[in-house]
């Protein structure tokens, strides 16, 4: 306001002073002062009429009018019109106690109220008051005055519109300059205290209805009211704010970082309103910011607290950060809170349940304190890569060197299909270290991992590793083949888990996975899986095969029996989305097999048809009406690559290759002899599909 | 003399032996268009899924043949593969776009595709000059799906940048993901619809 009275009172007082200075002897009744444009970088008058009429020598009228005033950012006012009785003082200034004002805003529509002032001999007002109805239902007082050593200002407003004001309130507040004020109506009270050159305590009660801001940040018909008590100290301003919003929506951009990403937050305030406090200190030339507190709650929902140190430079950033949070309703919280934090990550699809506390110190661009509580957690992953309920922690990571007991333990666990019992693990952790110190063992269906050796680094970091060592107490076939949805097999599972670790997304053995199954070794050798939470994850391994008893593998699909010892490799597995897309399988009989080699009509029917791409030749003739068979060798190969599967046998032929040779003890002898090279892999796997499932009935 | 009579054989023997002939294969820019337009014309619903037989990965990861072959001969061999090399230069081999790994990622951004499309037509979403996509105009977007939008960019992207790397590797040439970025890159563009809005050096244009 003082800006824009400023440079009318400029122009206009040399000429009142002029014609009303005691010193001037000429009498003058009337003065009548037209001028059809005054113009200066911030206003605009049109058709401007000043008129002083004497009523006594130091009594006057002073009639202002203007067809038009236009202010930079304040938009134009029409018909304006001030009229007051004036008293020109000894000390030569000039005193307005009584006057009207009338005008109308292209916006705001009518303004008509009344005005008092006092100019002083240097043309600055000492004092100015106005008390204005805005519209149909906004009003504004407002008061100045001006001394020697001490300036105020008070505002009192109510229900004042103001989209009139984005263009004044995006010049001056810098977080505006990109944001439409699309409604809203303002009220409230401001009190301004300083020196003649300086405001020096700030108090303020606003309140916004209706408010509407559109840009990055969006606000949508929020109700809200902001208190601040600000005093300037030397350079340094020191403030308490308090913000709470009780109605309407937003989106909120806050500008931190993570995960390459600038979050934003949908805020619904009309359930459960919002309150910020902040106490703190802004630093000169607004270089820094130090919050000494700040409090942040959402309802019941969410309670943050904490302290920080801002820098306010070129790029602002969190030079300290002290944050304690207390979340009762996860729940409630992801959503809102923790879900656009994971947005660019592939844990964006959880579904939250328990309560959290968490208590964090920040400096220096790392992460100096955690402290983690959680009670009582669910987490379950809508792509169904892992689940975990019953969680609870009480883990801290700490400044100083001495190290202090930590725990994790779950009712519940699972990894893509397999699921885990109840673990509890203890932990010891200091400066920047975790060691496990105590665990239980883990219950894998109706087996157990028992865990020899644990251990976690990086918790909370992009560093984060597990490994482990252990033994897998046998398992049933039935109930593993069953959870993971493969064709039921029967027997038992049990296998020495080797060094086992997961680290930056990627699982790794580095030793051998042995399992003991159907009387024989499986082992696995060099198991890697890249991108294990990934849509691409790729998994690489070797496979041993050792002394397999073939009864019990055959016995446990819809095959058809066949007695005797399976040795072998899978060399090069390679999974993509966990198909198989390369590998060389040998599965053959060991050279001294000490088993029976007897193999039933159903698995010489089998072997001939799988794939349908096998053209094989059964040497059985009138023994088809046999049960049983002896056979000498049996061995398969298959290369796959490029969806095909190149195939070999246990021994080669001119014209093809042979699966099963003749031999065995007991009459009568079979062979298998496969004259086709390559096989479709889909095919094949279709084939032994509907073998497995009974679709095709060969007895 | 002698000496050098009998080591001569020798000495040209090495001589072959080092001589060293260099298989160049060269990024099969028609293929991979071709090949590009076939996976994003699917992922639009401009065509059916494509049926052929998949060519899977030939090798598993490290067996991978680089696109420099050096190969060392002997001199008797020389002219039998300078028989053989210029067919070799000349072969313009398929782009693979069918393995497990790309048909997983090609049914997930087809079925996105469906949520994606409203946003691409009103403009708040639009195709980048790298291949991925990003929230163009966020105003054009409801406030309470302003947040389910960005997800869907970030999964759309993150399926992208595995698709790339995933063309690449099942044909062999890891080395060849930018060029393959780069084609789909124009190829996302010249396929969309009217109205589409991508990224170019000088900023957003509308198709």
């Amino acid at each position: 306001m003082k800006k824009v009275l400023t440079p009318i009172i400029r122009l206009l007082c040399p000429a009142i002073l002029f014609m009303i200075t005691p010193v001037v002897t000429i009498a003058i009744d009337l003065a009548d002062l037209s001028i059809e444009s005054v113009e200066s970088e911030s206003i605009r008058i049109r058709d401007l009429r000043t008129e002083f009429e004497f009523q006594d020598v130091d009594q006057l009228q002073v009639r202002f009018q203007a067809g038009s005033i236009t202010v930079v950012d304040l938009g134009e006012l029409v018909d304006v019109a001030v009229r007051c009785n004036a008293t020109l003082l000894n000390d030569a200034t000039l005193m307005c106690s009584s006057g009207t004002v009338s005008a109308v805003h292209e916006q705001l529509g009518a303004v008509t109220g009344s005005l008092s002032f006092h100019l002083r001999d240097d043309y600055r007002p000492r004092q100015l008051a106005m008390d204005l109805q805005i519209g149909s239902t906004g009003s504004l007082k407002a008061g100045y005055s001006h001394d020697n050593s001490n300036t105020e200002l008070h505002i009192d407003a109510d229900h004042i519109a103001l989209q009139p004001f984005v263009p004044l309130l995006q010049s001056r507040i810098p977080a505006l300059a990109d944001h439409d004020i699309t409604s809203g109506v303002v009220g409230g009270m401001a009190r301004l205290n300083g020196t003649t050159d300086r405001f020096t305590v700030i108090e303020a009660e606003i309140k916004l209805n209706d408010f509407s801001l559109e840009g990055a940040n969006v606000l949508e018909q929020t109700d809200l009211a902001v208190s601040l008590n600000a005093r300037r100290e030397n350079d340094n301003w020191l403030f308490n704010s308090d913000a709470r919003v009780v109605a309407g929506v937003m989106y909120l951009i806050p500008g931190f970082e993570v995960f390459d990403d600038s979050p934003g937050f949908y805020i619904d305030a009309t359930e459960e309103g919002l309150q910020l406090a902040l106490t703190g200190r802004v630093e000169t030339g607004f270089s820094k910011l130090a919050l000494e507190s700040f409090a942040y709650s959402h309802g019941d929902l969410l309670h943050l607290k904490g302290r920080a140190l801002i820098e306010l430079a070129d790029s602002p950033f969190v030079e300290h950060l002290e944050l304690y949070v207390d979340a009762l309703d996860l729940a409630g919280i992801y959503p809102v809170y923790v879900q656009p934090l994971l947005l660019p990550t592939n844990f964006a699809d959880l579904d939250l349940a328990g309560a959290l506390q968490l208590d964090l110190r920040y400096a220096g661009n790392e992460l100096t304190r955690l402290g983690l509580q959680l009670k009582d957690v669910y987490l379950d992953d809508d792509l169904q890569r892992f689940s975990v309920s019953g969680l609870n922690s009480d883990l801290f990571i700490g400044e100083s060197q001495q190290m202090r007991v930590s725990s994790l333990d779950w009712g519940a666990l699972s990894l893509y299909k397999i699921i885990f019992g109840t673990g509890d693990i203890t932990l010891l952790s200091g400066k920047n270290r975790i060691e496990v110190v105590d665990w239980q063992d883990v219950d894998l269906l109706d087996g157990r991992l028992l865990i020899n050796q644990l251990a976690l680094s990086g918790i909370g970091s992009d560093d984060f590793s597990l490994s482990l060592h252990g033994e897998l107490t046998p398992i049933s076939l039935k109930n593993f083949t069953q959870t993971m949805g493969w064709p039921l097999m029967s027997g038992r599972l049990s296998g020495i888990i080797e060094d086992f670790e997961y680290r930056g997304g990627d699982l790794r053995i580095n030793g051998d996975l042995k399992f003991r199954v159907f009387d024989g070794d499986v082992i696995l050798q060099g198991l890697v899986i890249e991108n294990l939470f990934e849509r691409n994850a790729r998994f690489y391994t070797d496979v041993v095969i050792d002394n397999l008893d073939l009864e019990q593998v055959t016995g446990t699909f819809s095959f058809g029996r066949i007695e005797g010892s399976l040795d072998g490799h899978i060399r090069k597995l390679t999974l993509l989305d966990w198909q198989p897309v390369y590998f060389d399988a040998v599965l053959k009989s060991p050279d001294d097999d000490e088993r029976p080699h007897r193999i039933s009509q159903k698995a010489l029917d089998n072997l001939s048809e799988i794939g349908g791409g096998l053209s094989g030749a059964l040497s059985k003739g009138f023994l088809r009406f046999v049960d049983e068979y002896s056979y000498g060798r049996l061995g398969l190969r298959c290369l796959l690559s490029n969806g095909v599967c190149n195939l070999g046998g246990i021994e080669q032929t001119g014209d093809g290759f042979y699966i099963m040779t003749r031999g065995g003890l007991l009459p009568p002898w079979v062979d298998v002899k496969a004259t086709g090279r390559s096989i479709i892999w889909k095919d094949l796997v279709n084939g032994l599909k509907r073998i497995a499932e009974g679709e095709i009935a060969f007895e | 003399m002698a000496v050098f009579k009998q080591r001569a054989p020798l000495v040209l023997f090495l001589l072959l032996l080092s001589a060293c002939v260099t298989i160049n294969v060269y990024f099969p820019a028609a293929a991979a268009e071709n090949a590009a337009d076939r996976l994003i014309k699917e992922v639009y619903g401009l065509e059916k899924p494509d049926t052929e037989t998949p060519a899977e990965e030939s090798a598993p990861s490290g067996q991978e043949s680089g696109a420099v072959i050096p190969l060392t001969l002997t001199g008797t061999l020389v002219a039998v593969i300078d028989f053989i090399i210029p067919p070799a230069q000349a072969q313009q081999p398929d782009i693979n776009i069918s393995s497990p790994a790309i048909n997983t990622l090609k049914s997930a951004m087809t079925s996105r595709h469906r949520s994606l499309e409203p946003y691409y037509s009103s403009g708040a979403v639009g195709m980048d000059n790298n291949g991925l996509i990003d929230i163009r105009d966020a105003r054009a977007i409801d406030l309470k799906q302003r947040n389910a939008v960005k997800k869907l960019v970030s999964e759309e992207n993150r399926d992208r940048n595995a698709l790339y790397t995933e063309i690449a590797r099942a044909n062999g040439h890891p080395e060849w993901e930018a060029e393959i970025r780069d084609t789909f890159a124009r190829r996302w563009v010249a396929n969309a619809p009217s109205g589409w809005w991508y990224k170019t050096a000088n900023g957003w244009v509308q198709k």
